[in-house]
């Protein structure tokens, strides 16, 4: 698969890209710094990693929400990064984000038909008659009745929401397509639906995914690809099939603190260490990860340790691997 | 929209109210049918009757039809409250959107604008504004827009800015919405409801302003009839003829309650997770028992 895509060009990138926010009282946290992430088209990409280590910070730069600091992001061969007004509202008929919540996503005043129909008209694509229309084979794509068109946001459960705003992504028919913890907020038995729907979507719309998680089987299921993430930084990159040759030492902590239904042995002695990632991480000099890493050597205060590929489709952050 | 319109037929307490206040506003517009007499026509043989086949309601002290006044009365003072209101919720509503929506120096200026003309006192404000500018029906709806749009505008600010962090914002703008359309489309639909319940409680305000500005002569002239005047003219013969305040008065009180009430069920229709359960309704019945 990577010998496949590598020779493509890539349909997003992020270079260098870091985000510094800067709290009430002028403390600076990087919430992102120095993310070098390459995504194929038609690939699917998972970004892990635990709160606040700044997963939604990407997807929320990569759509444009919030603008980087630093670096730059290519979608399609061009750099969205300081896109403004007209541009900006362009960008999203090439990419588009599924929220978390799907309560929140929705204006209570707003009928499910209406909804579907906003992006098509806004983006100039139909007009609202037509977009009623559509909205109809939108809410069949999603495995959901018609007579839901009419319906108001809140007549409506988490999972037939989730679905609708997959729909209304969907709608303008984006190159990429970011979840943001899509499934997170739903039952386990709606998750899978909703898991399955996607990846079904991704085929038949040949669409190319970053999905956003910290459910490492969730992001098994729908990544060929898995970006680790800790304290604003890419510390591995592995393909969701080698998971158990993952190399970087916080990627190996983050397997080990997995529940397993299969595996018993996990409840009688559950190993419990602290996993929180420290307060300042963000702002020690060199690897974040040193004050919690077993391995940590002398040159990991010093510099920060930048990807190194150790096989194809494989890197890691780390100079002991 | 039609989902609001199947849940307002369905209401009995709002179509009750909404029936109620279009009798009322109709009333005022219907008055040269309605009205038995002239309004202003003097009737020197009759002064201060309380009661005649050609007078249902009596005369005043100078013997002018008192229910003709009362009906042409609406149309002063229910026209001046729904101008001014209109005005100044208009006003509010913009300033409010753009303090709260634009941030920054937008909203610091329009805030401290705001407070300065909170600081001064109203009535004040508006008596010394019809004084300047001379009392007419035009300066009066003017001077009250004027100093009235300050609530609009401090809720509406307040309610922006809490709404426009809001999901949903952020999927507008994925949806390709110009700002104009986030704030059209999902901010304002989501401020109205609030505002509704602040719009019909000032009708009630604004009309006892009003009669107090009538009261100084500021408002209507006469012998145009205006409730608020009928009420302070009718306040000398309190004891003799005490229907000359009570009937205004009654008259003043009904409007407000019924708008009130009707803005109360408009805003639960405008609710969708509001939906009447029946146990309300049991509840009620079980209380009338009781009491």
């Amino acid at each position: 698969m990577e010998q496949m895509t590598d020779n493509r060009q890539p349909i997003l990138e992020l270079r260098h890209i870091s985000k510094t926010f800067r709290t009430d009282d002028g403390r600076e946290v990087r919430a992102v710094r120095d993310a070098n992430l390459a995504v194929y088209p038609g690939e699917s990409v998972a970004l892990v990693g635990e709160s606040g280590c700044g997963k939604s910070t990407v997807a929320r730069m990569v759509t444009r929400l919030i603008s980087p600091t630093e670096g730059e992001i290519i979608l399609c061969g061009r750099d969205i990064s300081k896109l403004e007004g007209k541009g900006l509202r362009d960008l999203y008929r090439d990419i588009q984000m599924v929220f978390q919540d799907p309560y929140s996503v929705f204006s209570p005043r707003m009928s499910v038909g209406t909804f579907l129909g906003e992006g098509l008209v806004h983006h100039g694509i139909m007009n609202r008659a037509q977009a009623t229309e559509e909205a109809k084979t939108l809410l069949a794509l999603v495995e959901l009745p018609t007579e839901l068109m009419d319906r108001m946001p809140h007549q409506l459960s988490g999972g037939q929401l989730q679905r609708v705003v997959v729909a209304r992504a969907v709608s303008i028919r984006p190159k990429v397509l970011l979840l943001d913890e899509a499934t997170s907020a739903l039952d386990v038995s709606v998750q899978k639906q909703v898991l399955a729907l996607l990846m079904r979507l991704r085929k038949e719309l040949e669409l190319t995914f970053v999905f956003i998680g910290h459910d490492l089987a969730v992001v098994r299921a729908i990544a060929d690809r898995i970006a680790v993430m800790y304290a604003g930084m890419i510390v591995e990159e592995l393909g969701s099939e080698d998971l158990t040759k993952a190399r970087h030492p916080y990627t190996q902590r983050l397997l080990e603190s997995v529940f397993s239904v299969h595996d018993r042995t996990n409840q009688k002695v559950i190993r419990v260490e602290d996993m929180s990632m420290a307060v300042n991480a963000n702002a020690l000099p060199g690897c974040p990860f040193r004050p919690r890493c077993p391995r940590a050597m002398d040159e990991c205060g010093t510099a920060c340790p930048a990807l190194r590929e150790l096989e194809p489709g494989h890197r890691a952050a780390c100079p002991a691997v | 929209m039609s989902y609001y319109v199947k849940k307002a037929l369905r209401d009995p307490q709002f179509m009750l109210f909404f029936c109620l206040a279009v009798i009322l506003i109709l009333i005022p517009i219907l008055a040269p049918w309605l009205a038995p007499n002239d309004p202003i026509e003097n009737d020197y043989a009759n002064l201060m009757i309380a009661h005649s086949d050609k007078y249902p309601l009596g005369t005043d002290q100078i013997g002018r039809c008192f229910l003709s006044r009362l009906i042409y009365g609406g149309r002063t003072s229910m026209l001046i409250v729904f101008i001014v209101i209109a005005i100044s919720a208009s006003i509010g509503i913009l300033l409010g959107v753009l303090a709260g929506y634009l941030g920054g120096k937008t909203d610091t200026f329009i805030t401290r604008f705001t407070d300065i003309v909170i600081a001064v006192p109203q009535t004040v404000f508006v008596i010394a504004l019809v004084s300047v500018m001379g009392p007419s029906l035009r300066n009066t709806i003017l001077a009250m827009s004027l100093v009235s749009w300050t609530e609009y505008c401090r809720v509406t600010r307040a309610l922006v800015l809490s709404l426009k962090q809001n999901t949903y914002v952020e999927e507008g703008r994925m949806a390709g919405m110009r700002e104009m359309r986030l704030v059209s489309r999902l901010i304002l639909p989501n401020v109205f409801p609030h505002l509704l319940v602040l719009i019909t409680q000032d009708i009630g305000a604004k009309l006892l302003t009003l009669s107090g500005l009538s009261l100084l002569g500021l408002a209507s002239q006469p012998p145009t009839p205006e409730w608020g005047y009928m009420l302070s003219e009718g306040r000398q013969f309190m004891q003799s003829a005490p229907r000359l305040i009570f009937l205004p008065g009654m008259t003043i009180v009904l409007n407000v309650i019924i708008f009130n009430l009707l803005g109360d069920s408009l805003r639960d229709i405008l609710d969708p997770r509001f939906i009447k359960k029946k146990t309300h309704r049991r509840q009620l019945k079980q209380w009338l028992e009781n009491t």
